[in-house]
């Protein structure tokens, strides 16, 4: 349910920073510079709540993050992945992709990830014997 | 291994807020962890990729395989050479 707050915090998230502290606003993390300029006008006065922590809002908080996490960490790979086999298969871009260049496509995203997952097999291997 | 929240111990008893906090920060501190490791693997994979593959192929040669394992071998050498370096550059300098 949102009221007058939430409707307004929703507009301001879209805005937010990352590193900067947020606070609560009817069930919104909302900037905390915005929260104190909203919370002068009385029907915003919400927005002052601490920070929610309890078990169940912190739970579904962390599954957000995680999840959010590994999608970045999932757009990160595959943005790589784009691009090194755009440059090993794309030479002189065309109308449209040929068979061949998806066939290297293809096959450069497959050794692209036997790459990744050498190297950290390499790395755990070596930080698993240090002292 | 215990909890994040199992900080109570030690003579004074601590709020419920302020162990939430602190699972917070841990549980932050380690998704951030979690990136920096993710990125960390990928910056080498696409600089041993660039040193060792070519034409992507049906599969990695032996040749390429080897390659990519000795280029993060290599690459954890360097960056313990340099550290180290460094260190006991900074160690004779305050001599």
């Amino acid at each position: 349910m949102l009221g007058a707050c939430g409707r307004r915090a929703l507009l301001l998230r879209r805005r937010r920073k990352p590193g900067v502290s947020v606070v609560r606003c009817g069930g919104i993390w909302i900037e905390e510079e915005w929260a104190s300029v909203l919370a002068s006008k009385s029907f915003f006065t919400d927005c002052f709540e601490a920070p929610i922590m309890e078990g169940e809002k912190m739970g579904q908080l962390m599954t957000m993050v995680e999840s959010q996490n590994q999608l970045n960490m999932m757009a990160e790979v595959l943005e790589t992945i784009a691009l090194r086999c755009f440059e090993k298969c794309i030479y002189s871009p065309g109308k449209e992709m040929t068979s061949k260049e998806k066939d290297c496509s293809m096959k450069c995203m497959d050794r692209f990830v036997e790459t990744m997952n050498i190297v950290s097999d390499t790395l755990r291997s070596r930080s698993n014997q240090l002292p | 291994m215990s909890g994040f929240g199992d900080f109570s111990g030690g003579g004074h008893s601590m709020s419920s807020e302020d162990s939430a906090q602190l699972e917070m920060q841990a549980f932050i501190e380690a998704e951030n962890q979690k990136a920096a490791i993710q990125a960390a693997i990928s910056k080498l994979t696409e600089t041993c990729w660039d040193k060792c593959v070519g034409k992507p192929g049906a599969r990695l040669s032996g040749g390429e395989q080897e390659c990519i394992s000795n280029c993060a071998e290599r690459f954890i050498d360097t960056s313990q050479f340099v550290m180290q370096r460094m260190a006991k550059l900074s160690v004779d300098g305050n001599h």
